[in-house]
């Protein structure tokens, strides 16, 4: 494995699912960005001390804080950075208030890998700089 | 047949309309009025006639008289003679009385008639009493079987009855200028939708003491009313000649209780809705994570493949997590499937017949908006079914309606024929339309989800019929009926084989 990289260039996965944290995870590695895996969005934040990641990809249905509800914290706290809304379940309203909240982008699992490459590459505003 | 002694109509009847002494032996003879000998003088009813009382009073008379003249030859002739005098003159005035008070035992009669506060009509149904004896005499039974197959027929018998009176209080209540307006054949008032007529014939068959029945009538302003008719029916043939039917209109009652049959509908289709919904969303959330998985590993194990080095330990993890995510959307969509097929099944010994009956009921409103008749013709004897009655009751309402569907582009008579008949260990029912028909090709996917033909149509009734019959161990299938149109059929197992 090569070299580890400032946090700010990691991609943070929060889903309560292990299979498609796992998942995630692999395609995120394949794609060249390094990701970190957390199981619940309280994890995440209190993990928020140590440094902020360079993009959060977030479920949106888990028990305890929910996807948007970390939304909703992070812009309490000021925290500026570009989150990823997934969900197994889309709606309308669920997609206007993360919008509304200041998601970056939401979609619908399952989703295309090309599609979330971009949205990866958009998030980071550059070309592979943090990728490998 | 089960259900013989009932009266085809929802409206609580207390009594029963026939006699409790017509066991199933008694049941086969004939009624008594058929048996009884046609009487001999063409007398218009059971009451005598003011005229014909006269008469025999007048003959009376007449012998006293003669008794009086001859007791004139006799010592105390004159006393007797003025006795006999006095006597025929009292026996005059008495028949002028009782001439008055036949007069006006018929007047009361009128005016019964025409004051009372309910419709009365008067009918003339000795026609169709004539073809009730001749088919009873001929050893037809179930002549509800007979006329099902034969709606021609019913409706010849049909437009023989005539209405020879109304009521004051028919006019009053309808509005109808006149008498006339309702004069003539019975045929001008029921539409032709109407199933009860032919329970008239049954009643008569059986020999009822009394008729009552809810129908549908068009009144005299073309208007259609709701009404309950009943009659006392006659003891003898000639009595078929003067019916007194009473019919209440219960236009409002039926109405107020269609709104409550169609909010029931409502609440309960919005509440399956709601349940479809939920049920919906859990699975596309059940599903679509496993799926989620799947689809991130394969196209990770892609990328890992086609790197310019390869890395097949990476590509071959993310494979067998593949495998392990689409085993587990495998077992949600297995354990969905047993969640739905535990809907509440309850296989009981029922009577198709009755059933059939039931869903009739319940559709009776939307076959006459497609101005469709159901005619039922039961085998004679046949077996109870083991099967579940709200889901049996469910496949006939279904193929009821797409029958009635079916033929709402064909002018004349929308006829659906309901058949049901034994066949080895299995009851089938057989319910034809003369609609146009299904294509042969399209027999075979007809019963899968979402197959449908009509505008705005789910394509899930013929589904659901097949689930509720696969869930009894039954089959269900379509083919070509007799005139060209489409006759679904479906078998369940009897109860005793």
């Amino acid at each position: 494995m090569a070299e580890a990289l400032p946090k700010g260039h990691a991609v943070a996965i929060v889903d309560d699912d292990p299979a498609i944290r796992a998942a995630l995870d692999r395609l995120t590695r394949s794609l060249g960005f390094q990701p970190i895996l957390f199981e619940s969005a309280e994890a995440l934040l209190s993990d928020l001390q140590a440094g902020v990641p360079g993009c959060i990809v977030t479920d949106v249905q888990m028990p305890g804080l929910g996807g948007l509800d970390l939304l909703k914290v992070l812009m309490d706290r000021g925290v500026r950075v570009p989150v990823i809304v997934v969900t197994a379940y889309p709606s309308k309203a669920s997609h206007e208030r993360a919008l509304a909240l200041g998601a970056f982008a939401y979609f619908a699992k399952p989703f295309e890998a090309d599609h979330f490459e971009r949205c990866l590459l958009n998030a980071f505003g550059e070309t592979g700089t943090s990728r490998r | 047949m089960a259900g013989m002694n009932q009266v085809f109509s929802r409206w609580p009847s207390l009594a029963p309309t026939s006699r409790k002494d017509a066991d199933a032996g008694v049941e086969r003879r004939l009624p008594a009025w058929m048996r009884q000998a046609p009487p001999s003088k063409r007398s218009g009813g059971p009451t005598l006639s003011p005229a014909a009382a006269l008469a025999v009073l007048g003959s009376v008379a007449t012998t006293l008289g003669g008794y009086a003249a001859a007791a004139l030859s006799l010592p105390w002739g004159m006393a007797f003679g003025a006795l006999g005098v006095a006597a025929a003159a009292c026996s005059v005035m008495w028949i002028l009385r009782l001439r008055n008070t036949c007069d006006l035992s018929e007047a009361r009669e009128t005016a019964i008639f025409e004051r009372a506060g309910i419709s009365m009509w008067r009918e003339d149904w000795t026609a169709a009493a004539k073809a009730v004896m001749a088919l009873r005499l001929a050893g037809v039974e179930d002549l509800e079987s007979h006329f099902a197959s034969r709606p021609d027929a019913l409706r010849a018998i049909r437009a023989s009855v005539m209405i020879k009176d109304v009521n004051s209080f028919t006019l009053e209540e309808t509005g109808a200028p006149s008498k006339a307006a309702y004069l003539g054949s019975l045929d001008r008032l029921l539409p032709d939708t109407d199933q009860t007529f032919v329970q008239w014939l049954v009643a008569f068959g059986r020999g009822d003491r009394f008729f009552r029945s809810e129908a549908h009538v068009t009144g005299a302003d073309g208007q259609q009313v709701d009404v309950l008719f009943t009659a006392m029916l006659p003891t003898d043939l000639t009595g078929f000649g003067d019916i007194l039917v009473t019919s209440l209109d219960i236009t409002a009652f039926k109405r107020a209780q269609a709104q409550l049959v169609t909010a029931e509908t409502q609440l309960a289709r919005r509440s399956r809705v709601a349940t479809v919904g939920a049920l919906s969303a859990s699975i596309a959330h059940e599903v679509n994570s496993p799926l989620t998985a799947i689809v991130a590993n394969a196209q990770a194990a892609l990328r890992w493949l086609r790197r310019p080095e390869p890395d097949h330990a990476e590509a071959m993890l993310a494979l067998e997590d593949v495998v392990r995510a689409a085993t587990r959307a495998r077992d949600v969509v297995a354990r969905t499937r047993s969640f739905i097929g535990n809907a509440p099944h309850a296989p009981e010994p029922l009577d198709l017949v009755e059933a059939a009956r039931d869903a009739n009921l319940l559709v009776e409103r939307d076959m006459r908006e497609l101005g469709a008749t159901i005619h039922l013709a039961p085998e004679e004897g046949v077996p109870r079914a083991l099967a579940d009655l709200v889901q049996i009751q469910q496949v006939f309402v279904n193929l009821f309606l797409n029958a009635a569907q079916a033929m709402a582009d064909v002018p004349g008579p929308r006829d659906v024929s309901v058949a049901i008949q034994r066949r080895g260990t299995m009851v089938v029912a057989a319910v034809s339309d003369t609609g146009p028909g299904i294509a042969p090709d399209r027999r075979g996917t007809i019963f899968d989800p979402f197959h449908s033909t009509k505008p705005g149509g789910m394509g899930m009734g013929l589904a659901i019929c097949r689930n509720c019959i696969d869930a009894n161990g039954g089959d269900i299938w379509v083919e070509a009926a007799p005139g060209g149109g489409a006759a679904f059929h479906f078998a369940v197992p009897t109860s005793d084989g």
